[in-house]
């Protein structure tokens, strides 16, 4: 089957625009243009980086992502935050994880299931350790490096 | 035969999801593929109209979060000439944008044979 490169594709998930630096489309023998699992795979773990890195809150829309990606069962990240499944039902109403540190504590969670199998026995400077989003954004930068994840920017909210 | 199965067992390679413009729908498409399906039930198959000898069937999973429409999908099933098969998703209704949003397997599986989609008859032909 043929492959088709788009450079820079603006491409939807998590409730956001990203930029993709370069989508492979597979081109079917019928001429259907399809993406690959392996390839929503590749580009789903760039962004699940750059969503746990990022200093901004985590939207529903992003954990439900994660939890799609990682095949997280929702109550699965109910119990991991000690709250009831229902609580994560509120939020899906309001749109966003309602606090700072519940939503850092599921980034790190998540970034953990996706990359902690390569990068978890690193060791890691004091001076990444100075906060939990300092971490995570060292870590999104480890990752990148070591080829685990493609840097994928945003494009708008 | 067991199509769903069989699609479980393809690795990531044969596998896909049917290029569309972007929207939130595709997006939702392309991130429940893996969910689909796991936790997907068998709703029924037919032969493709448009693609000689391709099988196509559907599949509905309930929602990941409890409540709300579930994930209604079709995938159409080619058997390639090294004997593989590979599977496309091209049809994935959630309820939003318009498209249909089916609360229950019974609602969906309705929908599924008004469709085409048959049951254990289909099947015995294979």
């Amino acid at each position: 089957m043929k492959t088709t490169i788009k450079k820079d594709y603006p491409y939807q998930a998590a409730g956001r625009l990203w930029s993709v630096p370069q989508l492979r489309l597979t081109i079917l023998p019928d001429g259907t243009a399809a993406l690959l699992e392996e390839e929503i795979e590749h580009i789903h773990r760039g962004i699940a980086n750059e969503i746990c890195g990022s200093g901004e809150a985590l939207t529903v829309a992003e954990l439900e992502f994660l939890c799609d990606l990682t095949l997280t069962p929702w109550s699965a990240a109910a119990e991991f935050l000690g709250v009831h499944r229902s609580t994560l039902s509120k939020w899906r109403h309001t749109g966003v994880v309602p606090r700072a540190v519940i939503s850092l504590a599921l980034k790190k969670w998540f970034w953990f299931k996706l990359f902690g199998g390569e990068l978890g026995n690193r060791s890691v400077k004091l001076s990444h350790l100075s906060s939990e989003g300092a971490f995570l954004s060292y870590a999104r930068q480890e990752a990148i490096e070591r080829s685990l994840a493609e840097p994928i920017a945003k494009m708008r909210a | 035969m067991d199509w769903l199965t069989t699609i479980r067992a393809l690795p990531a390679s044969r596998r896909a999801v049917q290029h569309q413009p972007e929207t939130p729908r595709y997006a939702r498409a392309r991130a429940k593929l893996r969910y689909v399906l796991e936790r997907g039930i068998f709703l029924g198959a037919r032969q493709s109209e448009l693609h000689q000898g391709a099988v196509e069937i559907a599949v509905w999973a309930p929602p990941g979060h409890g409540r709300g429409p579930g994930y209604y999908c079709c995938f159409r099933i080619f058997h390639q000439r090294d004997n593989e098969h590979f599977a496309l998703l091209f049809c994935f209704y959630d309820g939003t944008e318009g498209s249909p949003g089916f609360k229950s397997v019974g609602s969906a599986r309705v929908f599924a044979n008004a469709n085409g989609f048959g049951g254990a008859d289909h099947e015995d032909h294979h």
